[in-house]
């Protein structure tokens, strides 16, 4: 009896030993739970926050392991099915080898973009036609690859994403029962537009060829350029939605790796939805949203990106816009032009003077019409100043108004000839001018030196397109200048002007470098072009070369600066 | 930062367009002339207004008249032209004046109150040409038309600015006069003009002889008083010592004695004065060179000849010599008062000896040495070697 009362005791001691434990068990793993949550809180925090510090090129994920490879292909064909759900557009081909196993075989392309010519030809012929009378001792895969497919690229991949990204891509994945790799053979085709001369940089004198929409195609473009094993080309795909193609394009030991780890850095942390055209990575990834001017250039010919990426900058190719981007970008670039280097020098420096009296002209006259005639009359020469004020001789608007008004009149006239079609815009244009320079003139509503003031102003607007956005805003800020302060006035506004160009940064590189700061070696392409023997060195500042000390530290130290506010 | 921004925005909104002057509120005032009221002794002022109608090329009408003369008085310069716009219905804008004309009677008064308002002023230019209306008013100055041009007053500057043609008249900018009559060791000049009856072809309907404007001489100043005129010859020798006889012309008579003359145009003249202090005793000496080409000759001389050449240069540096000696004896005897720049001379080489003799200058200067020295040379003559002959001689 004792023992068994000793025996119930002790089952009871243990049964509450055991309760105990078990709930202290329990407790750890409520706790435990709380500390993953925690950890896994913190690491995606890290991931958010910091990026990885050797950056490999981000590449937006589809699914992130959600779904993986399965060896049965049935599997794999559900998931498939269900990830491109209804589309029309996705093609599923099913079939059955003749090797031992009657092995099944299905290959997943989308219609449109790839070649339906070299799927058939390539991938379902062979596989019709095979005949397991080969050795068999490599594996069914590796034979098919080796083999049987005679398409010149074949990838084996057996990521999901990447496989994901191979069909959307253009290529076709070939899934086989029995493996987790998948065959992802290039068959991509369908419909582009052919390389065709640019619209917006016609030259006399140069290449015709423009970049397409198509990346591939327009890296071919600057690889027939510069052929050149140092030309890299490194790929990122960008936008959650779009999964945009983007690529970079420099010379390895030209492009100085500050600038390329910068950029990097920057498209790395891209975080949008969607990717259209290079304007919107341009724009986010640009040293001063908020400036009047272009801190990165773009440019629709090879021939110019393939001359900027042999001066030591990058490009950056978006698939689905024949811009493309090149950093860093000066602002004397805006008045360079590819015919600047392939006519000679007499005829390129007039032009090249021309082009920036036209800059400054377009800015500035309107502002110093209203100056000259509202407040500092006596720097006019008399007879001018006679005519100037017999043509405003009842005129019903002051000078400053006038001066609005034409100038929204060719803002509007402009507009509405780009955006009609050629032969409409024509019309329009004709109307236009007529209305102003005949109607108005001769009702005595706009007076005729404003109508020639406004012409000018207009034309040469259009002689440095790159500008050409900013310059209307500084145009009007002028005339507002000049409208309250005279001459006085435009001085101080394009004061205002200069110091803000003086102190933008493209990729840490001073803005109007080499001027400010003052580069001796770099004026030589600026106002003037020396001869093409006197161009040899490269621009100092974002290139490996010559790099100076000083340059170099203060680059870097703007880039971190950047780096600590954004 | 935005509240800051925004007070900035508002600041120059604000403002307004301070000092903004549409041109058709303008009145552009082309000269205008200063005389003495004699009733009152107000100063009166007459103020040519350009009206720019007449260069708009359609619908002119026909007797519009290229500009508008406004006659107003004041106790001062400057009420006075503020009384234009009691009657005028622009606001007079002085920026673009070409000529300043002053009477006689003002002239002799003192010029000085004047002159302080127009280099006070930001809107009458330093270069603006002074002149003194001689024997007649600025008001007839200003009406008495002719020539080609619209305005008065373009033609009046464009006659000044002609002066070089014959260097027998001075031209003399506002700020030559303030530096002339502030400066030490000079006295100013200015410009003379006159109406003349100018004999022109027969008018039927116009029995009166036209009047001209003619712009010659000198008006001699003693500080900032009209003290007289020279006549053409001494305005020639003032000329060549004021290094502004370049493009005039000479009449050399040559040979000596006989009523032919051999003309030279001048190419390049320049002049110096070096004061000299020998125990005591000042003394000038006046150097200058020229250069010329041979223009006309009514002589039968043989130019071609390199004696008969250095013979003519020998005349003409005489001539020279003639000119500026008659000067520095209209200006030490006639008219007692250093026009010249010897006192300025004088005090850029010797400033001590200046200091001391500078209260006593109006005496010594008229008793004052000097010596001329012209070295003139004759270089081209024109497209005929010798003087043309008739025929067989």
């Amino acid at each position: 009896m004792s023992q068994q009362k000793n025996s119930s005791t002790t089952q009871k001691d243990s049964c509450k030993q055991t309760k105990k434990e078990f709930s202290a068990f329990r407790q750890l793993i409520k706790e435990s739970t709380a500390i993953a949550a925690s950890i896994a809180q913190l690491t995606n925090d890290l991931q958010t926050t910091i990026p990885p510090k050797s950056t490999g090129n981000k590449k937006e994920p589809y699914f992130l392991n959600q779904y993986v490879i399965e060896k049965d292909i049935n599997t794999n064909y559900q998931n498939f099915k269900l990830i491109f759900d209804q589309s029309s557009d996705v093609i599923f081909r099913r079939l059955r080898i003749t090797d031992r196993n009657n092995t099944q075989i299905f290959i997943c392309f989308i219609k449109g973009i790839v070649d339906e010519q070299r799927i058939n030809n390539y991938i379902v012929r062979p596989l019709h036609h095979f005949t397991p009378d080969q050795p068999e001792s490599a594996d069914l895969i590796t034979q098919l690859q080796q083999h049987i497919f005679t398409a010149i690229e074949i990838n084996v991949q057996t990521d999901f994403d990447e496989v994901i990204n191979g069909i959307l891509e253009g290529n076709a994945a070939v899934f086989i029962d029995g493996f987790d790799q998948v065959l992802l053979i290039n068959a991509k085709g369908g419909k582009t537009r052919s390389v065709e001369e640019p619209h917006t940089e016609v030259t006399i004198r140069g290449s015709r060829d423009g970049f397409t929409e198509l990346n591939l195609v327009n890296i071919s473009l600057v690889r027939r350029r510069i052929k050149n094993t140092n030309l890299i080309i490194e790929p990122f795909i960008l936008g959650k939605e779009t999964h945009t193609n983007i690529a970079i394009a420099y010379i390895k030991g030209i492009a100085a790796p500050a600038i390329i780890d910068e950029l990097k850095y920057r498209l790395n942390k891209i975080n949008t939805d969607s990717i259209l055209e290079s304007g919107y990575i341009e724009q986010l990834i640009e040293d001063h949203p908020f400036s009047l001017f272009p801190t990165i250039g773009n440019s629709e010919k090879p021939d110019k990106v393939a001359a900027k990426i042999l001066e030591g900058r990058v490009a950056i190719f978006c698939s689905g816009t024949p811009f493309v981007l090149t950093v860093p970008f000066l602002f004397i670039e805006t008045l360079q032009t590819t015919e600047d280097y392939y006519s000679r020098i007499y005829i390129v420096n007039i032009y090249r003077m021309i082009r920036f009296f036209s800059l400054f002209t377009t800015m500035v006259l309107p502002a110093l019409y209203i100056a000259l005639e509202t407040f500092n009359q006596e720097m006019v020469p008399t007879v001018l100043l006679i005519k100037a004020a017999a043509a405003r001789e009842g005129i019903p608007f002051p000078t400053f108004i006038e001066t609005i008004i034409m100038g929204i009149l060719f803002e509007i006239i402009r507009e509405s000839g780009v955006r009609l079609p050629r032969q409409v815009g024509q019309a329009v244009s004709i109307v236009g001018a007529l209305v102003i320079g005949e109607a108005a003139v001769s009702a005595g509503i706009i007076s005729a030196p404003m109508v020639i003031i406004g012409a000018i102003t207009g034309i040469t607007s259009f002689v440095v397109p790159p500008l050409q956005e900013s310059i209307i805003i500084i145009r009007i800020f002028l005339i507002f200048c000049s409208a309250t302060f005279g001459l006085f006035g435009v001085i101080i506004g394009m004061m205002l002007i200069l110091t803000h160009i003086c102190s933008l940064r493209s990729f840490g590189i001073p803005y109007f470098e080499p001027i400010a700061p003052l580069i001796w070696t770099e004026l030589k392409d600026t106002i003037f072009r020396a001869p093409l023997w006197l161009l040899k060195s490269k621009p100092k500042l974002f290139t490996v070369n010559n790099l100076k000390q000083k340059w170099n530290t203060l680059i870097k130290r703007t880039l971190n600066r950047k780096r600590g506010t954004k | 930062m935005k509240k800051c921004l925004l007070l900035i925005i508002i600041c120059s909104m604000l403002t307004g367009c301070w000092d903004r002057h549409e041109l058709n509120q303008l009145g552009i005032v082309g000269a205008f002339g200063l005389d003495l009221d004699p009733a009152t002794g107000n100063i009166k002022v007459f103020t040519e207004i350009l009206n720019p109608q007449i260069l708009k090329k359609e619908g002119t009408p026909p007797n519009s008249s290229p500009t508008q003369l406004e006659i107003t008085t004041g106790v001062t310069l400057f009420e006075a032209f503020r009384n234009i716009s009691k009657q005028f219905d622009r606001i007079a804008y002085f920026s673009h004046t070409r000529v300043i004309i002053i009477s006689e009677d003002l002239a002799k008064e003192g010029l000085l109150p004047y002159i302080d308002f127009f280099a006070r002023s930001d809107q009458i230019r330093p270069l603006v040409r002074i002149i003194i209306a001689k024997n007649t008013s600025p008001l007839q100055l200003l009406s008495t038309t002719s020539g080609m041009e619209n305005f008065q007053a373009y033609y009046l500057r464009s006659i000044i600015n002609h002066d070089t043609q014959n260097s027998q008249s001075i031209n003399v900018t506002l700020l030559d006069f303030i530096k002339t009559m502030s400066g030490e060791g000079i006295n100013p000049i200015a410009g003379v003009m006159q109406i003349i009856e100018q004999p022109s072809p027969p008018d039927k309907n116009d029995k009166t002889a036209p009047k001209a404007v003619i712009f010659s001489g000198t008006a001699v100043f003693h500080k900032d008083k009209l003290v007289g005129y020279m006549n053409e010859q001494e305005t020639i020798g003032l000329n060549w010592l004021r290094e502004k006889t370049t493009d005039g012309y000479i009449n050399i008579p040559f040979p000596p004695g006989e009523d032919t003359f051999i003309v030279a145009e001048i190419k390049q003249a320049s002049s110096r004065i070096k004061p000299q202090l020998e125990n005591g005793e000042i003394h000038f000496l006046i150097e200058i060179q020229t250069e010329g080409d041979i223009i006309e000759t009514s002589s039968s001389s043989n130019i071609s000849k390199l004696e008969i050449l250095r013979m003519v240069e020998t005349a003409l540096e005489n001539e020279i010599k003639k000119d500026v000696s008659s000067t520095i004896d209209a200006a030490q005897n006639q008219f007692h008062t250093d026009i010249l720049g010897f006192g300025r001379a004088l005090y850029r080489n010797y400033p001590k000896e200046w200091k001391t003799i500078k209260g006593d200058w109006e005496t010594i200067f008229p008793a004052v040495k000097y010596e001329i020295q012209v070295t003139a040379r004759l270089k081209r003559h024109g497209l005929v070697n010798k003087p043309l002959s008739l025929g067989n001689e």
